[in-house]
């Protein structure tokens, strides 16, 4: 029996399973044996399968032209040959020939440069599947209740995986706010992150997953089995109690109605909340459309993603925040320069109103899909009276454009503005006056009012939204829409934390919008505070 | 063979794309180019070593010529990688 611990919150609940480590693509036992000649020519003819693909690809396509350049380059084509004269199968040669390039970018001392490691996976990802490794599937042969052991997992990874099977995570890599993080606390299921003896987990070991504690034990003896089958239960009962109250709707001590929407990353998660009985979305980060893909979306793609949204949350509100990107998350279409200081520099609608082209086909595409829906716009990062000034006759020049183009658009759509600055409390009372709703984002609120980089384990401490100042500029902003009669959401971490409940509604605050897998959890505390 | 030293002035570092034109235009040349920092000296044909050599804003590096017109490849290159700005 081992036992492994982390202080990374993943996600909470307890799960009893067996390891799966999922298969890497170069495991792929299909194409192993041969001659080295046949493995070259196999290497040759999957070579040049991709770069007739990529070609097609990179006719109008910068990214995809520097694809080809790499695909083509005597370097990998070198590399894959010597593994293969040293009796490497074709596929295992263009797996090692992989690791070496990638360890080669991984050295650079520079966030972004060196994330042009994704750039060769995919190139090498597309080798391996005209090898004949794809159509690939690494978690064929997942049992149910299986725990899901690996390194960490990419989205397009997660994208494979049928989450109702499995009953959890271990990672060596990730951080709270990782991928596979958001998709576990929305599904319920347990993980811990940020494990580094992961590799000493070999596949069927039977582990214990211990999401609240961090804990992870491996080949656990029978007295600790049955210790975490107790906590296990608790966990379940917890679970089935707030969700059934998950369609519950909760009134306070006047029969006004607090609202529990819930924070959403995409479609997919739209339908989940509504399942699980959020009244609505009260945060739809658009960023999904944007990220993982190498051109940016269309205003199209974009208008059919917020129709599926809206369609799904019926009568439901949906606020759409537009990009909120920069800083420590660039695009491939939109490069970022180093910043000293990400989160103090070019993010969110400071892009936006840099780059009105874009930002202006995101508008399109929202308006567009506010004919279909109770679909509300919102702005991230905003500072100053201009910026919101700025955005909206943008939004008018686009209704404009629709008009003219006889597009349906609801004329009369919601506009709303996340308080997530210091400067936006400040100047709250002269922002209700231009907008119809604020969302405090505390997330980002508690990292300026405190002026706390939470990632900096050294002032980690500070990063609190319980902190007096926090909690004043909370009390501020709700204060100062109830007086100026527009609608106040919370849409940050603090709104989904049960213990805050309390303080939050005492605050004036009636709309909570919160992760997927709090829905229950909140609305339950909050009914008990005004069941008499 | 000629050498030179070159700053880069592109803001966000040698990325993909830029990194891509630059090894077309290599490629076209009728002589070798390489690319030497103070730790490695690479073939400029090979988009993955350039890549590699992490160059960012304001990295200081030898652009060598060797073979052909070396004169005329250094001056389009030197050329090239003035007018990458982003």
């Amino acid at each position: 029996m081992r036992r492994f611990t982390t202080n990374t919150r993943a996600s909470e609940g307890v799960a009893i399973g067996r390891a799966f480590l999922p298969r890497r693509r170069t495991e792929v036992t299909a194409l192993h044996c041969g001659t080295a000649s046949e493995h070259r020519a196999a290497f040759e003819r999957a070579l040049s399968d991709s770069v007739t693909q990529i070609s097609a690809l990179a006719v109008d396509d910068a990214i995809f032209a520097a694809h080809l350049e790499m695909i083509d380059d005597p370097m990998l084509r070198e590399s894959v040959t010597t593994y293969i004269e040293q009796g490497e199968s074709a596929i295992d040669a263009v797996g090692k020939a992989q690791s070496d390039i990638v360890a080669m970018f991984e050295t650079i001392d520079d966030e972004y440069l060196s994330s042009r490691a994704t750039d060769v996976r995919d190139i090498f990802g597309r080798i391996v599947a005209n090898l004949g490794g794809g159509p690939f599937n690494p978690f064929d042969g997942i049992e149910r209740g299986d725990i899901v052991v690996d390194e960490e997992l990419l989205p397009s990874d997660m994208a494979m995986l049928n989450l109702d099977m499995i009953g959890g995570f271990v990672m060596q890599k990730g951080s709270q706010t990782s991928h596979v993080c958001i998709i576990a606390r929305n599904h319920s299921l347990p993980a811990v992150v940020a494990v580094s003896e992961v590799e000493e987990i070999e596949s069927g070991d039977m582990l214990i997953v211990d999401g609240e504690a961090g804990v992870v034990v491996v080949n656990p003896d029978d007295a600790t089995i049955d210790q975490y089958r107790q906590k296990q239960s608790e966990w379940q009962i917890r679970c089935e109690r707030e969700q059934a109250m998950a369609d519950v709707a909760v009134f306070d001590g006047e029969h006004r109605r607090i609202w529990v929407n819930a924070n959403a990353g995409s479609v997919e998660e739209v339908a989940v909340a509504i399942d699980k009985g959020a009244d609505g979305i009260g945060l739809f980060r658009s960023e999904f459309l944007y990220m993982h893909t190498l051109s940016e979306p269309t205003e199209q793609q974009q208008y059919e993603a917020y129709v599926a949204a809206a369609k799904i949350c019926g009568d439901r509100p949906l606020i759409i925040r537009t990009l909120d990107i920069g800083g420590d998350k660039a695009l491939p279409y939109l490069p970022i320069a180093h910043e000293e200081n990400p989160f103090l520099g070019w993010r969110a609608i400071r892009i936006s109103l840099d780059r009105r082209d874009m930002f202006c086909r995101q508008l399109r595409a929202i308006l567009r899909a506010s004919s279909e829906g109770n679909v509300r716009l919102m702005f991230p990062m905003i500072a100053s009276v201009a910026e919101l000034r700025e955005a909206k006759s943008l939004v008018e020049q686009c209704k404009q454009d629709l008009v003219e183009s006889a597009v349906p658009f609801n004329p009369n759509i919601k506009i709303g503005v996340m308080i997530e600055t210091p400067a936006a409390v400040f100047i709250a009372r002269q922002l209700a006056m231009e907008c119809d709703f604020f969302s405090i984002g505390t997330n980002d609120l508690t990292q300026y009012v405190m002026a706390t980089d939470r990632s900096n384990a050294k002032v980690a401490s500070l990063y609190n939204p319980y902190s007096e100042a926090v909690v004043e500029a909370v009390r501020m902003t709700i204060a100062v829409a109830k007086e100026a009669g527009v609608e106040c959401g919370m849409c940050g971490e603090f709104a989904s934390d049960a213990d805050a409940a309390e303080l939050l509604v005492g605050l004036g605050l009636r709309e909570f919008s919160v992760n997927i897998g709090s829905i229950g959890k909140i609305r339950s505390r909050l009914a008990g505070l005004f069941r008499s | 063979m000629l050498s030179k030293r070159v700053v880069l002035n592109a803001k966000n570092g040698l990325h993909a794309r830029p990194a891509g034109e630059l090894v077309k235009l290599i490629k076209s040349l009728d002589g070798q180019i390489w690319f030497a920092t103070d730790a490695r000296r690479v073939n400029g044909s090979s988009i993955l070593s350039l890549l590699s050599l992490g160059l960012r804003c304001g990295s200081e590096f030898e652009v060598q010529a060797e073979g052909g017109s070396e004169a005329k490849n250094m001056q389009q290159v030197e050329d090239f990688i003035a007018t990458i700005k982003e």
